[in-house]
Formats: structure tokens, C-alpha cells, sequence
């Protein structure tokens, strides 16, 4: 039986994963990307710990409902960097610095 | 009898001044008509409103004056709660006081119209601000309400400062605004006095109407008056229900005061140690003194007068300085009659220094026209000596010496600017033994010279003779002023005649001679046909009223002994009660 | 206690109606010749005077209405103007003098105007010159009507405008502008002094009738008028007379008013203007009390000698005259000041004759010497002489025997010869102040008293000595202009007696000038009509109660001493070398000086008065544009310095706090806005550093 530990253990890598793949990352779409690993990090910790809600599972229903705003959010996200990439020519979010102080 | 003759001649400039923003520019020619025509007809309003005038009116107990041909109306009427009701009222009266001067600005300001022909410059600016100058001259004469008074006094220096500014001499921003700065200097000290007086007065009609003993203004009678005065007396009076109040017929009777209020003869308030009243009355006093002017306050009037165009100078030496007197006359003394009295040694000597300074200034002057403004300054001395003895023969001299200086300065700058229009210089040295030249013009001046230093048989003798008698008189009747300032007057009748025969002397006789190089000597031609038209009634009209004084006087007296005794009696109860009280 | 109450109007009636006719015709006479003299008829001369002629016989007719009557005095009275309780009043007496007077001024003024017609005919500005006079005979006249004092007040100051314009006439001429400038105002500097007393009379009485102050005085005993207030009244109407008669120490205006036409200062300056002073004393004798007096008659005493002693040494023709005018009202006005009110009145009246006929005899001198230079200058000969010159005079007797006929008897009458008008006058007032003075010493015991007498016939002496002077110069030995040019001989010799319209006046007025005019028995003032219809108001010294026969015979002695050494010294000056006159007359040059200008009174005013008078009038202009101007641009400065100030605080320090606050918050911005980089990952590494923050926060909280 795997422990919860484990399941946290594993999430736990991969926010951070997704963490570092965010702050590394100079192209847009990799940064989408690790948000989508932070979003199943959080997934993979409410379906742990749905465990101990065996009759309504929340946990499990919030997960779903996380993996299909992800996939909203994935869509309006690889829009708006298309939209970005045409105005800039450029995915790389270094270069885009409009809102720089 | 005329309805609202009085609104008439005030307003009548107002629709002239529409009809001018109507003439086209094309047509500038027309404006002098328009303005010569209205002031026309308000020296004939004048006229028939000093024919209209009732020189003995029916005697009202206790009041200073006999006011007839009133035009009231409600004005400005606000509720402010427990700071009481505001009151101002559109009120228009005659009176010996200003029946005088209403005859004299429509006569000077009909010859003022005649000599601003000559005028070459921003035609309808001029005579739109000429028409403006008449009707608040005409409204600060006529006024009876000291916040309309306050309006006329004030909006009379917007049309003199602009033309002296605009169509003065070579020094004429500086001038006019020496001028403007000076009045409206002596403006505020008025201001502050009529906003104390606001404060402390109340309309005992109004207010009758107001606490319910009446329900119409028409039908309160003198006993409710009374009883609103009796009850305002001893504080019984809720705030909410008094009617505060700028019309001057309230203000000279002591029991119309509020209890407690700045001016009220019982309230003891003082500044540095002086009664609130008497300073008041001070206050009052320079800011007219500095319009009639007295010295120290004069050194405006001759620089505005050197660079003013000849219609304006007329004006002011004729018709403006005469506020400075009449507002002294009809505010100052009426309203706190203990300050005329208290002070009266001090104006008394204001006025002898007046009269021997100015002469003796106006011996030094090299500038034909300030010599004439000196001598302004010397006459108007005597308005004040007359005005300072509190007699009967004092007062009624100085208001004749006002009317009679406004016809003889008015001539007097006519005769410069004469000379100015031909050569345009003043200066005396520059000419010698114009009579050979100019032999009607001479004889003019002759004329107008001899009177204005007061020879028999010119207005200006009765006038000056008259302030004497009071003056000299006023130990025997009131201890006013002691006798020695009177005699002291008697030297400024000698340096009068001094200076005026000087310049005869040096400028109009001897052998033709003007200074070389110039070319005036085919310019300097005899007056034309507009000119003596201006010059003579003026001249006939000194003759006239130095010969028949009752024409004037006949108007005039009944009210001015009214007024002496009236303000005499105040005046000396009033300071008792100060007296006691501080 | 007032009079006021005291005066009623009075209506007129025959005798003070034709008096207002007397005084409005030459009045409408100068208003028809002044605005249309050039249309008239010869430029309204002869309209001029005829009008005055008619007033002359009206004036007779009053006389002689008045004497019927009876009453001392006819008056009328009509209001003028009030005010309150006080009535002024205007109104015409008619007593023995003023009906005397008008004849007098009427007389005079008639005869001038007629002399006039032939003596200015031709000269510049003639249609002025007869308006002028009928302006000056209105004026007199009304000081001799008018019983009101300020009224006459009014015609005083009147008569002093006439006598400007006249004096003025040839106003060209800056001399005699300037003479006409110094008469108004040397007149004028009496008239202050008579205004006071006006003003002290009003102040007293509380009107201007005289009469009706007469009325309440008349009343008053020595001791009630001896108060001080009556002393200073008094001299303030004296000093109105010491103007106009040209007393000590205003007299100086006189001698140069002779810059104006020799008719006018015959009229004026001789005969009636001058005189006005002294009448004026006589119609206000009551209310002078013995301290005014005696001021009075010292006055006179100085003037009597004072005019004296410069007429010796003048050259000017009518110079001498105006210094002997001077002279003779200071006789006037020292018998008014000693009591002797009909005697002074009296010579007022002879003196109005004789030196009406003197002027106008000189005149004729005057005129005939114009027509001398002007010949001269037509044969080619510009001479610029002056014709009022004594020095080049002489040998008028023999082609102007008429006018020096006229001469004699005035001069005679001048001095005061038995026979002649003066010899009753003079004498009258000569006595008096001897009585006078003896009364004095023998009640005071001072014998100062007097110098009055004394001064008075020293006079006699000194007024034959240069009336002889003049006469010689003039009328006697040849003409010695002639001595300059040989010219000059002819052409006088061309000369003839003047023409009858100048001729008329002349011998009317010396015939007027000799003593039966006055009396019937010229030897005796008390048998003249005059003394007998003139009544003191105050009880004086009336030529009835004189005696001391020695006078008479003393003041002839004198004259005689008199006319001897005038014709000595000029006998031999003239005949001589003209140069050597000054030291034959007068030891010293200086006195000559003294007395030549006047007692240099002319240059003692200018010092005195004159000079720090215009050193006042340039501090107090100074003053002004200094001091007061100078107060008023100090206090305009330092406005506009305060001004400056109160901007500069407003940009640096008000402004400077405003933008301080903005500074502070601009750098604020700067430091936090530098952490915006616009790296969307910094972003991330800050939420999560605060993150971990938090958490840590956190952390410690919960333990």
C-alpha cells in the first residue's frame, strides 16, 4: 500500500518541478507547461487526500474540475502567447518587458 | 411733477451707453452727439428737480434733514437666522444736502460732454466710460442707502482710472493709478466703518413688521417705532427678528443701535483707548478727506488733474472732489455727530493748513494746471473750515463753496486745456503777453481768475465769506474752533489773489513773447465758437450766483439749519454719553 | 447785544431811488460799452459820458432832495439772501456826506470822461478804456451808498478791480502790468484787515447794518468801547483805509499806479478811489474808540510826512503828484484821528478838486509832450525820452497859459494859500491837531502829543517846497529837451494850449479850487456851507469851537518859507547844469536815495516778505513732492519690496514644501519601480520568496 507520505512526496517533486521549470524557463510555452505540472501536483494531493473522504470524494471532483480549467487555461494561455509571439515576434518572456517600472 | 425723476437722471446714461455699442464704428462721429444729448438732458432733469425741490419743507421732529422726492424700494432682502434679516433698499432722495451738487454735476457734466469733441482716440470706449462716470456720479449724490451709496463711490473710479489711463498726458498710468490707489486707500477705511454700521443698526419698520405689531411696512406708525426702539433698548428683542439695515435715515438716530453692538454710544468698545464712534467718525473722515482732498492726503489730485484730458480734469476739480465734502456732510457728521464735534479743533486746522498750503504751493507751481489744482486744494480748505465750525453760515459756506469752486475750477481747466489744445504745453514761463494774441481768451481768464480768488460780485466771495462768518463765529455760538483760524483763512484769501495775479501778470499781459523755437505763435488763435459756448455760462453762472445767493441759498438753508442744530445737539449729548461711559 | 434785531427793511422812496439810479447807470454804462462799445458811436465815449453827466445832475438832485427832507440820513433796505435767523440785507443811505460825495464822484468822474475823449483818443484799446471807468464810477459810488459794510466790502474790492484794469490799461507794458499786480495786492493786504473787522463786527452784532449798529452804539459810553474787541474791530477797518488810502506803511502801491493813463490817476488815484479809505472811516467814526484813535492819527502823521519827503526829490511829473496825494490823505486820516471828523471831510472834498485839476493840468503837460515826441519822430528824430520826465521840461507856462492858469490855482490851493480851496481844509485840520495835541498834554502831561502838530506843519513847508519845484521845472524858464536837441525847440515852439474838451475840465475844476467855492468868507472855515451840513457821529473837535489865530498865520508863514526856497533851489538848478540838482538840494546822496526810492520800502518788502514768502511756496513744494510724495512712494516701494518678498517665500518656500512631498514621493516610485523589471519570472521568485516568508511567519506564529 502506498502511503500518503509517498503521494505527497511525489507531489511535492513535482511542484517543484514545476516550480523551477517556471523560473528557468525563457520560453513562454515551457512556462505553460510547468504550471500545468504544478496543477497536477495540486491534483495529485487532492486525490490523495480523498482518501479520507471515501463517500463524497472531494478531493477527486476538485482534481477533475482542476484538469479541465487547466485545459481552459492551457487553450486561452497558448492563445494569448500566439498573440504574443505575433505582436513580438518572440516567445521569450525576457524580451517581453512592457510593463517594466 | 415728474414720477421717478430722480432714477431718470441716474440711469438716463444707461441706455446711451446700449445706443453706443449700437452706432458702428463707421459712424464714430455720432458718439460725442449721444453723449453730449444725454447729459443734456440730465442737467435739464436736474434743472426741473431743482425747481421741483421745496426749499422750506414741512418741519419733521428730530430729523436732520428734510428728504423729499424719495424713491424706495426693497432691494437685496435675506434671512439669516440668528444673525437677523439683511436689508438693502434702492433709496433715492433729495435734500438740501445734494440738491446743490445734482444741480451742479448736470451743469458740469453737460460741459464736460461739450469739451470731450476734441477727443481723438477710442471714441466709443470714451464716451461709453463718460456716460458710466455720470450715472455714478448722479447715483452717489442721490443715494440714500450706504451699500448703494458704497456701489456708486466705488464703480466711479473704474471709468476716471481708464480715462486718465488711457487718454491722460505723457505720464498717465502713473497718475491714474496713484489715483486709484488713494481712493479706493481711503475706500476700505469707508468699507469698514459701513459694515460696523450694518452690524449695529437696525430698520425699526421692518422690524416691526417683523415681531407682528404691524403686517404691512405702510402701516406702521410712529408709535410702533417707538415701542421697537423701547423694546430693542433693554435686549427684550429676539435676534431672529431684527432687521439689520444700511439706510442712512436709521442710522442718525441713536436709538436704532442694538445694545452691545461696535457703534453703539453705550457699548464702550474702543481702540487704542478711543471710543468705536469717534474712531469711526475718523475713519469716515479720511476716506473723504482723501478724496476732497485735505492735506496731507492731496498729492494725488494735482498729478491726476496735469495728466487727466481737459473734459476729465473738469470733472474731477468740478464734480468729484465735491463727494469727498458731501460725503463728510451726509454720512460722517450726521451718523456720528460727537466726532464732528470731538474733532472739530482738528478739522478746523486741517482745513486752515489746506487753505494756506495749497496757496502756497500753488505760488510755486510752474505748470499752469497744477497751479489751478493747487488752488483746488486751497478752496477746498474752506469747504472744510465751514463744515468744522458747525454754524449755520459755516456750513451753508462750505456747501456754496463746493458749488461755487465746481463751476469756477470747471473754467479755470477749460482755460488751460485751451491753451493746451494750441500748443500742448502748460508751462507758465513759456509765455508771456498772450492778451495781445488772444483777447477774448484773456478776458476770460481775467474773469475767471478774479473769481476764483474770490472778488465781490463772484460766487466764490459769498461762499468764502460765509465759511468765515461761521468760522469766526463758532466761538460765540459753539466754541468750536477759536477765532485766530479764521483770521488764519483771511492769509489764504491774500496768497489766493497772489497767485492768481502772478500768472495774469507773467503769462496773459506784457509784451507778446513765447518761448523760441517753437511754432505755437500761429496756432495760438482766440477761442472758437464750441469754446466760449462751454466757457461763458459758467461764467455768467459765478456772476450770477456771486450776486444772487438766494437762489442757491434760498433752497438750501432751511435744511442746513436743520442739520447744524441737529447734529450740534447729538453731537454734544452723544459725547456726554461717551464721555461718561469712557 | 446784537443789533440784529434793529434792522427792518425800508422801502424805497424818491431820494434813495434816484440813488439806485445813480449806481445802476454806470454800471449798464460799462455792460453796453464792454460788450458793444465798438458799435457805438465814436466807440461809446461820448455815451459813456453822458451817462455819467446825467448822474451828476441826478446827484445834484439828491442833494437837494436830501437837504429838504431834513433827515440825517435816508435810508432803504431790502433783503438779499438769509439764512436761518440771519438776515443779509442790502441797502442804500443817503446822508449829507454821501450826498456830497456823489456829487463829487459824479462831478470828477464826468470831467475826466470828457478830458479823456481828447486825451486817449487814438491810443490802443479805447473802446476798453470808457467801460472801465463807468466800472470804477459804478464801484465808488456804491461805497458811497451802501450802508451795509460788507455791501461796501464788496464795492471796495470792486473798486480795486477797476483801478487794476485801469492801471493795467496799456497792459503791454510790463511796468505797468506789475503796478497794477502791486496795487491789487499791497490794496488787497488792507482788505484782509478790513474783512476781520468785519467779521468781529458780525461776531458782535450779528449784522452788517451800519446803521443799526450805530443805533446800539451810540448808546455805549467811553469805558464800554474801550474793550479790546473794539480796539481790533478798528483797526481792522483802518487797516482796509490805510490800503486804499494808501497810508504808512502800504503806501508804496501809489506812486506806481501812476503807470496807468494821467485821467485815471486823477480820478482814481487822486481824487475819489483813495479817498474812499477816509470816507470809509467817516461812515464807521462811531465805533472807533481813543486807543484806535490815536493809532489813527500817528498813522496819518508818519503818511503826511512820509508822502512829503520823496515828492522833493522826484523827477517823474506825476510822481511827485501821487507822493503829494499821499501825503495830503495822510492829512485826512491824522484829523480823523484827531477828532476832527468834518475838517478831514472836508479837505477830502477840496483835495478832490484841486489835485483832480492838478493831475489833469499835468496831463496836459504829458499830452503835449507826446505830441513833442511825436513830431519829432515824424521829422525823423527817434528819441526815446520819457515824457514824464521834469529834467527836459520847462517853458510850458508860455504856450499853455491856460492849463498853467489851472496849475497855479490848484497848487496854490495845494499849499493852501488864503483864497484857495486848501487854505480852509488844511487850516481846519491844522488847528484841529493843535487842540487835540494841547488837550492831550494838558490831560496825559506827556508832550509827545505834540509831534503830530508838528509833523503837520512841517508838511505845510515841504509840500510848498515841492509843488514849487514842480511848477518851476515845468511851467517856467525854457524848454530843456532843447538842450539835448536842438530839434526840439521848434517843434514846442509849434505847440499850442490844449484842445477845450481838456481845456473844460480844467478850468471847471480850479475854479472849484478857489475858496469862495466854500465859503463866503475864504478866510474863515467856519462860514463854509460844508462844515454846517456835516455832523459827527461822535462828539469831536468841530471847526466852530477852534481858536488860535496863529495858526492860520504860522501855516502861511510856512508855505511862503516854502514856495521861497523851491524857487531858489530850482531857480538855480535850472538855469545851471541839471546834475549839480542833488547836491544843492540835499547834502548827503544817501538821503537823496532814501527819499528818491521811497524809504527803499519797495526792497524792505521784498526781503521781508516778498522773498520768504516764495521761500515758503518752494518748501511747502518741496514738501509735497519730497516729503508727502515722497511718504506715499516710500510707502508704494516698500509694498512692492514686501511684495517681492512675499513672492519669493511663496516660490521657494511654499512651493518648495508642495514639492518636497513630490520628491519624496517620485523617489519612492523610482526605488519600488526599479523592482518591476517587466521579467514575469522575477515575479514569481518574489511571490515565492514572500511566500516562504509567510509561511515561515506563519510558522513562528503558531508556535
Amino acid at each position: 500500500m502506498i502511503e500518503l507520505k509517498e503521494y505527497l512526496l511525489i507531489s511535492a517533486i513535482l511542484f517543484i518541478i514545476g516550480l523551477m521549470i517556471i523560473i528557468t524557463k525563457r520560453n513562454s510555452i515551457f512556462i505553460l507547461i510547468g504550471i500545468e505540472l504544478i496543477l497536477n501536483a495540486a491534483n495529485l494531493n487532492f486525490v490523495a487526500f480523498s482518501k479520507y473522504d471515501p463517500v463524497q470524494l472531494q478531493g477527486q471532483v476538485f482534481s477533475l474540475f482542476i484538469i479541465i480549467i487547466a485545459a481552459a487555461e492551457a487553450a486561452v494561455g497558448l492563445a494569448i502567447i500566439l498573440k504574443v509571439y505575433s505582436y513580438f515576434r518572440t516567445a521569450n518572456v525576457d524580451e517581453i518587458d512592457d510593463l517594466k517600472g | 411733477m415728474m414720477p421717478y425723476l430722480l432714477s431718470l437722471i441716474v440711469f438716463l446714461p444707461v441706455p446711451a451707453i446700449l445706443l453706443l455699442l449700437l452706432i458702428p464704428q463707421a459712424k464714430r462721429s455720432w458718439y460725442k452727439y449721444v453723449t453730449a444729448v444725454t447729459t443734456f438732458f440730465q442737467m435739464v432733469f436736474s434743472v426741473i428737480l431743482y425747481l421741483q425741490f421745496e426749499g422750506v419743507a414741512g418741519a419733521a421732529e428730530g430729523a436732520v434733514t428734510h428728504l423729499q422726492l424719495l424713491e424706495v424700494a426693497d432691494w437685496i432682502n435675506l434671512k439669516l437666522g440668528s444673525w437677523g434679516n439683511l436689508s438693502i433698499e434702492y433709496f433715492l432722495g433729495v435734500d438740501g444736502l445734494n440738491i446743490a451738487m445734482i444741480l451742479l454735476s448736470g451743469i458740469i457734466l453737460f460741459i464736460g460732454a461739450i469739451s470731450s469733441f476734441r477727443i481723438d482716440k477710442n471714441h466709443r470706449a470714451y464716451h461709453s466710460l463718460y456716460l458710466l462716470l455720470s450715472t455714478t456720479i448722479f447715483g452717489c449724490f442721490l443715494s440714500l442707502d450706504l451699500f448703494l451709496f458704497f456701489i456708486f463711490f466705488e464703480f466711479m473710479l473704474l471709468p476716471m482710472y481708464f480715462l486718465i489711463g488711457i487718454w491722460g498726458g505723457p505720464r498717465r498710468e502713473y497718475a491714474s493709478i496713484k489715483f486709484f490707489i488713494y481712493t479706493l486707500f481711503g475706500s476700505v477705511f469707508i468699507l469698514l466703518v459701513i459694515i460696523g454700521l450694518y452690524f449695529s443698526v437696525i430698520d425699526p419698520v421692518k422690524t416691526a413688521v417683523n415681531i407682528g405689531l404691524s403686517d404691512a411696512q405702510e402701516k406702521v406708525t410712529a408709535d410702533m417705532v417707538l415701542e421697537v426702539q423701547q423694546r430693542l433698548g433693554v435686549g427684550e428683542l429676539d435676534d431672529v427678528y431684527l432687521v439689520h439695515t444700511f439706510n442712512l435715515t436709521y442710522m442718525t438716530d441713536v436709538n436704532n443701535y442694538l445694545p452691545g453692538s461696535v457703534f453703539h454710544y453705550a457699548a464702550g468698545w474702543t481702540l487704542f483707548g478711543v471710543d468705536a464712534r469717534l474712531i469711526a467718525f475718523l475713519a469716515l473722515f479720511i476716506g473723504f478727506a482723501i478724496k476732497l482732498p485735505v492735506v496731507p492726503f492731496h498729492t494725488w489730485l494735482p498729478d491726476a488733474h496735469v495728466e487727466a484730458p481737459t473734459p476729465v480734469s473738469v470733472i474731477l476739480a468740478g464734480v468729484l472732489l465735491k463727494i469727498g465734502g458731501y460725503g463728510l456732510m451726509r454720512i460722517a457728521y450726521p451718523v456720528f455727530p460727537e466726532g464732528g464735534v470731538y474733532f472739530s479743533y482738528l478739522i478746523g486746522l486741517l482745513g486752515v493748513v489746506s487753505i494756506i498750503y495749497g496757496a502756497f504751493n500753488a505760488l510755486a507751481m510752474k505748470d499752469l494746471k497744477k497751479m489751478i489744482a493747487y488752488s483746488s486744494v486751497s478752496h477746498m480748505g474752506f469747504v472744510l473750515l465751514g463744515l468744522a465750525s458747525l454754524t449755520v453760515e459755516g456750513v451753508n459756506g462750505s456747501i456754496y463753496q463746493m458749488f461755487s469752486h465746481g463751476l469756477l475750477s470747471g473754467l479755470l481747466f477749460l482755460i488751460a486745456g485751451v491753451l493746451y489744445d494750441r500748443t500742448h504745453d502748460r508751462i507758465i514761463e513759456n509765455y508771456r503777453g498772450l492778451a495781445s494774441k488772444m483777447p477774448v481768451y484773456v478776458t476770460v481768464t481775467t474773469v475767471a481768475f478774479f473769481a476764483s480768488f474770490g472778488l465781490p460780485g463772484f460766487s466764490g466771495f459769498i461762499a468764502e465769506m460765509l465759511v468765515l462768518l461761521g468760522a469766526f463765529n463758532a466761538t460765540s455760538i459753539n466754541e468750536l474752533l477759536p477765532r485766530w483760524m479764521a483770521i488764519a483763512a483771511t492769509i489764504g484769501i491774500l496768497l489766493g489773489a497772489v497767485y492768481f495775479l502772478w500768472t495774469l501778470q507773467k503769462m496773459f499781459f506784457g509784451r507778446f513773447w513765447v518761448k523760441p523755437g517753437v511754432e505755437w505763435e500761429e496756432g495760438l488763435m482766440d477761442l472758437t465758437a464750441r469754446e466760449k459756448s462751454m466757457m461763458l455760462p459758467l461764467a455768467i453762472l459765478a456772476i450770477t450766483f456771486g450776486l444772487f445767493p438766494s437762489l442757491l441759498l434760498d433752497k438750501i438753508a432751511f435744511d442746513m439749519s436743520s442739520y447744524v442744530e441737529a447734529i450740534i445737539n447729538s453731537g454734544k449729548a452723544n459725547l456726554a454719553l461717551l464721555l461718561k461711559n469712557g | 447785544m446784537l443789533a440784529s434785531h434793529l434792522v427792518k427793511m425800508l422801502p424805497f422812496d424818491t431820494v434813495t431811488a434816484l440813488a439806485l439810479g445813480i449806481l445802476t447807470l454806470p454800471l449798464l454804462s460799462f455792460f453796453i460799452l464792454f460788450f458793444y462799445g465798438k458799435k457805438i458811436f465814436h466807440k461809446g465815449d461820448w455815451f459813456g459820458t453822458a451817462i455819467i453827466g446825467i448822474c451828476f445832475l441826478l446827484s445834484i438832485a439828491v442833494f437837494v432832495l436830501h437837504q429838504q427832507s431834513g433827515l440825517e440820513s435816508i435810508i432803504a433796505r431790502v433783503p438779499w439772501f438769509s439764512l436761518g435767523k440771519a438776515k443779509f440785507t442790502v441797502s442804500v443811505s443817503v446822508t449829507s456826506i454821501a450826498a456830497i460825495m456823489l456829487i463829487v464822484v459824479t462831478f470828477i468822474s464826468f470831467l475826466v470822461h470828457m478830458y479823456s475823449i481828447e486825451y486817449m483818443k487814438g491810443k490802443l484799446n479805447y473802446e476798453r478804456y470808457f467801460p472801465y471807468l463807468g466800472l470804477f464810477t459804478f464801484a465808488m459810488i456804491g461805497i458811497v451808498l451802501s450802508d451795509n459794510i460788507l455791501i461796501t466790502f464788496m464795492f471796495w474790492e470792486l473798486v480795486g478791480l477797476s483801478s487794476y484794469l485801469l492801471i493795467g490799461f496799456w497792459f503791454e507794458k510790463d511796468s505797468a502790468v506789475k503796478a497794477s499786480k502791486k496795487a491789487f495786492l499791497v490794496n488787497r493786504i488792507g482788505d484782509v484787515g478790513f474783512l476781520i473787522g468785519i467779521l468781529f463786527l458780525y461776531s458782535r452784532f450779528g449784522t452788517f447794518e451800519l446803521n443799526a449798529i450805530y443805533e446800539v452804539v451810540k448808546t455805549f459810553d467811553a469805558e464800554d468801547k474801550s474793550y479790546l474787541f473794539f480796539t481790533i474791530a478798528g483797526l481792522g477797518i483802518f487797516m482796509g483805509c490805510v490800503g486804499k488810502s494808501a497810508q504808512f506803511p502800504l503806501q508804496i502801491w501809489l506812486p506806481d499806479a501812476m503807470e496807468g493813463p494821467t485821467p485815471v490817476s486823477a480820478l482814481i488815484h487822486a481824487a475819489t478811489m483813495v479817498a474812499a479809505g477816509v470816507y470809509l472811516l467817516a461812515k464807521t467814526y462811531f465805533l472807533f474808540n481813543e486807543d484806535t484813535l490815536l493809532i489813527i492819527a500817528v498813522i496819518g502823521a508818519v503818511t503826511t510826512l512820509a508822502g512829503a519827503l520823496p515828492a522833493m526829490v522826484q523827477h517823474d511829473i506825476k510822481k511827485v503828484l501821487a507822493f503829494s496825494t499821499i501825503s495830503q490823505l495822510g492829512y485826512m486820516v491824522m484829523a480823523m484821528g484827531v477828532k476832527a471828523y468834518e475838517a478831514a471831510l472836508f479837505h477830502l472834498v477840496t483835495h478832490a478838486f484841486f489835485k483832480a485839476c492838478l493831475f489833469l493840468s499835468v496831463g496836459a503837460v504829458i499830452h503835449a509832450m507826446h505830441h513833442i515826441k511825436h513830431d519829432l519822430f515824424l521829422k525823423g528824430n527817434y528819441l526815446n525820452f520819457d515824457s514824464q520826465d521834469m529834467r527836459i521840461m520847462g517853458g510850458f507856462k508860455k504856450i499853455m497859459p491856460v492849463t498853467f492858469a489851472a496849475y497855479f490855482i490848484s497848487s496854490m490851493a495845494l499849499v493852501g494859500v488864503p483864497l484857495f480851496s486848501g487854505f480852509l481844509s488844511k487850516d481846519a485840520i491844522l488847528l484841529a491837531t493843535w487842540d487835540w495835541a494841547s488837550a492831550n498834554v494838558s490831560k496825559n502831561g506827556s508832550i509827545t502829543y505834540y509831534l503830530i502838530p508838528a509833523t503837520a506843519f512841517v508838511t505845510v513847508f515841504i509840500t510848498a517846497f515841492y509843488i514849487f519845484r514842480q511848477m518851476y521845472l515845468v511851467f517856467f524858464t525854457d524848454f530843456r529837451l532843447a538842450d539835448f536837441y536842438k530839434e526840439a525847440n521848434e517843434v514846442f515852439g509849434r505847440m499850442h494850449e490844449v484842445p477845450w474838451l481838456m481845456r473844460f475840465p480844467l478850468i471847471v475844476l480850479s475854479v472849484c479850487s478857489l475858496g469862495f467855492a466854500f465859503s463866503i468868507n475864504p478866510f474863515s472855515v467856519n462860514a463854509s456851507w460844508f462844515v454846517h451840513l456835516v455832523k459827527s457821529p461822535i462828539p469831536g473837535i468841530s471847526p466852530e469851537g477852534l481858536h488860535g489865530a496863529w495858526v492860520p498865520v504860522l501855516s502861511i508863514v510856512m508855505a511862503a518859507i516854502g514856495l521861497f526856497m523851491g524857487y531858489r533851489v530850482y531857480k538855480e538848478v535850472a538855469e545851471n547844469n541839471f546834475k549839480a540838482m542833488r547836491r544843492t538840494l540835499l547834502a548827503s546822496e544817501n538821503v537823496y536815495l532814501f527819499f528818491k526810492n521811497n524809504f527803499f520800502l519797495d526792497k524792505l518788502y521784498k526781503t521781508i516778505i516778498i522773498k520768504p514768502g516764495i521761500a515758503v511756496a518752494a518748501v511747502t513744494s518741496r514738501t509735497d513732492s519730497k516729503l508727502v510724495d515722497g511718504f506715499i512712494h516710500f510707502i508704494s516701494v516698500s509694498t512692492v519690496v514686501f511684495a517681492h518678498i512675499v513672492a519669493w517665500v511663496d516660490k521657494y518656500v511654499v512651493d518648495g514644501l508642495v514639492n518636497l512631498v513630490a520628491i519624496v514621493a517620485q523617489a519612492t516610485g523610482k526605488v519600488t519601480a526599479s523592482i518591476q523589471k517587466g521579467k514575469i519570472q522575477s515575479y514569481f521568485i518574489f511571490t515565492l520568496i514572500a511566500v516562504i516568508l509567510l509561511v515561515l511567519f506563519l510558522y513562528g506564529l503558531l508556535n
